[in-house]
């Protein structure tokens, strides 16, 4: 190539013994295929300004290189800039900056010496002594051992933005603190302090804090599960008897007393319909598992997964028994509330003989998808015989869109999405929504800023720590109307409520909130009325 | 003129890694207080702290104790010094067994007893995995030891003829520490980045940190130095395509969706010295006052996997008996104000033909790799030295163009700079010295081990001069080595 291609790069600059405040400074650097963040920075460092940074190991070892890559955290030393043109390089969030790219990793460190994650144990043995211990606690702690103590997670996670930004409203630090210091302390069968932990855990890093909403787990060069250890640790505090808090144990009550999770306010969805709706010359055939939030709430969107199936030929059964898939009980770590409602609604659904599962629920989704094999073949010794989908990626991913009928009406409007991050990073369909939104007519879309980061309504968290879910809402709100668009859509009912009552509070609810199967089915509807 | 802080302690330890931190505990433990001062982050500096987990062979039982001692002999080709590696293997269980108490777990059988694994070099199954970094350095933070992280020592301060403390910068609060100390660990680890890349695990498999300032430290304090020709080069896997392109998050899950295609080549680079400076029983080195464990040690003449357990037994020997020491002497104020004051100068030089740090350190470290690492013979020892030689001329004109003090990285590169040409030059001297082949030292001109070279070359400073000298090994001192 004759021609050089060019990166250009802007760095946070800040050095406190001469800079009145941070400045962000562009540089030019030749782009080479294969060329790693270290490398740009470095090159900077050399031919520019000697800009501060930090690296030790180059190999993704160290976690000392983690920066922020345009809005991202990533270890600089294993990320590959993987095209020329434009890319913003800042110093890790949630940290106090000591210069440059440098942050100020002390306090971090101060925090976990407090939560203790040595071995406490009375006895010293001579010599080598026998442990024998679950495979599954001793995979845990092995991988959770090799933690790169690289702060990306903390400086992902919304929650801990809240705590750093607003300590008053939560001590949270970061998922680094529960799944390094304590999970493997948790997983270790010699540790003695397990009930010290137990409190620590509950009150000095507040646990319930965290939305699970798992962009931990996507920036972790670990790849740990940390949402799902976080559930298990909470389990340990409800088994102690110091949780969950007051907001999950209604929801848990509820459960364990009807069967549902919320109180009965008007006539639920599944009364409203019959069990089976048939189609002329159905194509598929489905179970419709109807969640609690949609039945009890937000029927109106059970009427549109209805009505979106119905246009598209597929026969619809809604078994009449289903009960909450116990999501709300399994977050808040109440497994086995959660585990009841696994086998009971496994039983129900096998029932029929049909084999897929379509949902407009991702809570209830990620919760079939991940807890319910689990559960069912603790008990059973095999999986659910049942293969579940969110309704739009089965309109897209199964019925194909291709096939999919698309006699729609037109809807005028400038929107952009909101990416739930139970069906996002949870079940992995962020795709599929976008491309229903880009073949109804007269959607304008636009994408928003941090379109992936949670609303603040999951984990239980905005029914146990409330001004933390308002804080993290807050931040959604900000960007949906910095977006400058007339609706904004989502496909979650907790999503829903949650960015609803934000926009209501914060902007006077200036900005539509969109159910999107709920849109469809209004695309659908006025095809018919033209 | 800069702020200096002055402190005091009973026991310093200079480094981070897996013997500092032993040395750092076992003097805690004795009664002394203790300072350590790591260049890197605690727990996660020096090689031990940038390896995944440790892999640390100790015999377990009585038995495996000799056959342990014939291996290691056997792997050193006789060079290892027989009364240290007596203590390594008679030492060893005990200190791993520590480690489990510590927070670790090794790795068990089905039933529950303990599985060591086998590894090259090794007769026995005899090698403890995995262990953690961060999990003794969490028993500094539980003993309450004052830790320094990203800080730099710039010398060791000798009063008269003893080591009573040494001179550091803080990169993070940018003020100068001067360490009053009775007692002074080295446990900086090797030299690895001397033949290193900066931004890739190119060349070396030693994190940046790894400049040999130890050797430079001790070999200025007038300590001994042994077998610095030797270092071993290792295959290092090197992965790719892991976590790859980040630019939106949609990139980043067509990443994930990827994760499967990491691949990974092996690519040789240097990876541990086996060399350093000369110490006792006690880790006691021919200075007053210094000691040494770890990689910056010699005379066990270990590898890399072995090293492990030579840093946890001669770290805790080395911790106890700097406990012991005691001296009233005080910081000379003289010698403050000058290191002070040549730091300072190395920080503020304005040269008229300025060079940026990096380009010496890369001159001289790609020189390394190129005439001493992988290959080396009598012409390309010459052009090495020719080009330490010169890269020494031009140090002078170093010029660190951020002049302020807050975590000045160039200011530390500049500095390093000094201690690897020192470093250099030990192991090219003692590369020409040695006209021989043997054991992980090999020269292309001369092929084959020659009894004539059975022993050691010794380097120290004499009245401002690299003095290098080759001692045999005597035949009273075979017998011992025997195997």
């Amino acid at each position: 190539m004759s021609e050089e291609q060019k990166l250009t790069v802007k760095v946070f600059r800040y050095n406190p013994e001469v800079d009145e405040k941070p400045y962000y400074a562009t540089y030019e650097v030749p782009w080479r295929e294969g060329m790693t963040v270290l490398e740009v920075l470095r090159y900077i460092y050399e031919n520019y300004e000697p800009i501060a940074f930090r690296f030790h190991c180059r190999s993704g070892v160290c976690g000392a290189c983690g920066v922020m890559l345009n809005g991202q955290p990533v270890l600089a030393c294993r990320t590959y800039v993987d095209k020329p043109g434009e890319i913003v390089i800042e110093p890790l969030k949630n940290f106090n900056v000591i210069k440059d790219l440098v942050i100020d990793r002390r306090p971090a460190l101060e925090q976990t010496i407090k939560l203790e994650p040595w071995l406490i144990r009375s006895q010293k043995p001579s010599d080598f002594e026998k442990i024998v211990w679950p495979l599954e606690e001793r995979e845990k702690f092995y991988l959770l051992a090799t933690c790169r103590e690289c702060y990306l997670c903390r400086a992902a996670c919304p929650a801990a933005e809240v705590g750093f930004r607003k300590p008053e409203l939560t001590k949270y630090p970061g998922p680094k603190f529960y799944i390094r210091d304590l999970a493997t302390r948790f997983f270790d069968p010699r540790d003695e302090a397990k009930d010290l932990r137990v409190v620590k855990l509950k009150d000095d890093i507040d646990a319930y804090a965290c939305t699970t909403c798992r962009k931990c787990w996507e920036v972790c060069p670990r790849e740990f599960e940390i949402p799902e250890i976080i559930e298990e640790l909470r389990n340990f505090i409800a088994k102690a008897g110091l949780g969950p808090l007051e907001g999950h144990k209604v929801f848990a009550n509820f459960i364990t007393k009807t069967g549902r999770a919320v109180e009965r306010q008007t006539t639920p969805l599944i009364e409203q319909v019959p069990e089976v709706i048939d189609v002329p010359n159905p194509v598929d055939e489905v179970l419709f598992f109807t969640g609690c939030l949609i039945d009890y709430r937000l029927q109106k969107v059970g009427f549109g997964i209805i009505e979106a199936l119905k246009r598209n030929n597929v026969r619809i059964i809604i078994p009449k028994d289903q009960q909450c898939c116990g999501s709300p009980a399994i977050r808040s770590g109440l497994f086995d509330v959660g585990r009841a409602q696994a086998l009971k609604n496994t039983e129900i659904f096998e029932r029929y003989g049909v084999e897929k599962v379509i949902m407009g629920c991702p809570g209830c989704l990620l919760t079939w998808k991940i807890n319910f094999p689990r559960f069912v073949s603790e008990a059973r010794g095999y999986p659910p015989r049942l293969e579940v989908y969110e309704i739009t990626e089965y309109l897209v991913n199964v019925l194909g869109l291709d096939r999919l009928n698309k006699n729609f009406g037109r809807i005028d409007m400038t929107v952009t999405y909101h990416d739930s991050c139970h069906l996002r990073r949870g079940c992995g369909v962020w795709r599929e929504p976008r491309e229903l939104i880009n073949i109804i007519p007269g959607l304008k879309f636009k994408e928003m800023n941090e379109y992936d980061v949670c609303c603040g309504s999951g984990g239980g968290v905005r029914a146990g720590r409330r001004p933390v879910s308002v804080e993290i809402g807050k931040r959604k709100a900000d960007n949906i109307i910095a977006a400058n668009v007339e609706g904004v859509i989502m496909e979650c009912p907790f999503c829903y409520i949650q960015i609803r009552d934000m926009l209501q509070q914060f902007y006077g609810g200036k900005v539509k909130v969109l159910y999107l199967i709920d849109l469809i089915a209004e695309a659908y509807r006025r095809a018919e009325s033209k | 003129m800069m702020k200096i802080k002055r402190i005091e302690t009973d026991v310093l330890v200079i480094g981070g890694g897996a013997a500092g931190m032993r040395a750092a505990i076992a003097a805690n433990d004795a009664g002394a207080k203790v300072v350590l001062l790591d260049k890197g982050l605690v727990g996660r500096s020096g090689m031990s702290g940038t390896l995944p987990y440790w892999n640390i062979p100790a015999p377990v039982i009585p038995e495996d104790e000799e056959k342990y001692f014939k291996d290691l002999m056997r792997n050193s080709c006789g060079l290892a010094d027989p009364k240290l590696l007596r203590i390594l293997v008679a030492e060893g269980k005990a200190r791993v067994l520590e480690l489990e108490e510590y927070g670790n777990i090794f790795i068990r059988d089905s039933i529950g007893d303990i599985s060591p694994a086998h590894a090259e070099g090794h007769s026995e199954a005899r090698v403890f995995t995995p262990a953690y970094s961060w999990i003794m350095a969490m028993q500094l933070f539980k003993r309450g030891i004052t830790v320094y992280d990203e800080t730099f020592v710039t010398s060791l301060v000798k009063s008269g003829n003893r080591v009573v403390g040494a001179i550091a910068i803080n990169l993070k609060e940018a003020e100068l520490l001067a360490v009053k100390a009775k007692a002074t660990i080295l446990a900086t680890g090797g030299a690895g980045h001397v033949f290193g890349m900066d931004t890739r695990l190119w060349q070396s498999t030693n994190p940046v940190e790894l400049t040999g300032d130890g050797y430079a430290l001790a070999y200025n304090a007038g300590a001994e130095l042994i077998d610095m020709e030797f270092s071993q080069i290792a295959l290092e896997p090197q992965y790719s395509g892991h976590r790859g392109q980040t630019f939106t998050s949609t990139a980043l899950a067509l990443a994930r969706a990827l994760r499967s295609s990491t691949t990974f080549q092996e690519t040789p680079s240097v990876h541990h010295i086996l060399g350093g400076v000369v110490i006792d029983e006690n880790g006691r080195t021919n200075v007053l006052g210094l000691y040494a464990c770890g990689e910056v040690a010699g005379g066990l003449h270990l590898k890399a996997t072995d090293q492990f357990i030579g840093c946890l037994v001669f770290g805790k020997r080395a911790g106890e008996a700097a406990a012991k020491e005691s001296s009233e002497k005080d910081l000379p104020i003289e010698e403050i104000k000058k290191e002070a004051d040549r730091v300072l100068s190395v920080l503020n030089n304005n040269p008229k033909e300025p060079l940026p740090p990096y380009i010496l350190r890369r001159k001289l470290m790609n020189t390394m790799w190129e005439k001493v690492g992988l290959v080396k013979n009598e012409e390309s020892l010459m052009e090495a030295l020719r080009v330490i030689e010169e890269v020494k001329s031009l140090l002078p004109r170093m010029h660190v163009r951020d002049k302020t003090k807050l975590f000045n990285k160039e200011w530390i590169e500049a500095l390093e700079t000094y201690n690897m040409v020192i470093v250099a030059e030990m192991i090219v001297k003692a590369s020409l010295l040695r006209k021989e082949s043997r054991g992980v030292f090999r020269r292309t001109d001369y092929l084959r081990t020659n009894d004539k070279y059975f022993g050691h070359v010794y380097i120290k400073k004499v009245e401002d001069q690299m003095a290098l000298e080759f001692r045999a090994i005597t035949r009273e001192e075979i017998v011992e080595r025997a195997v």
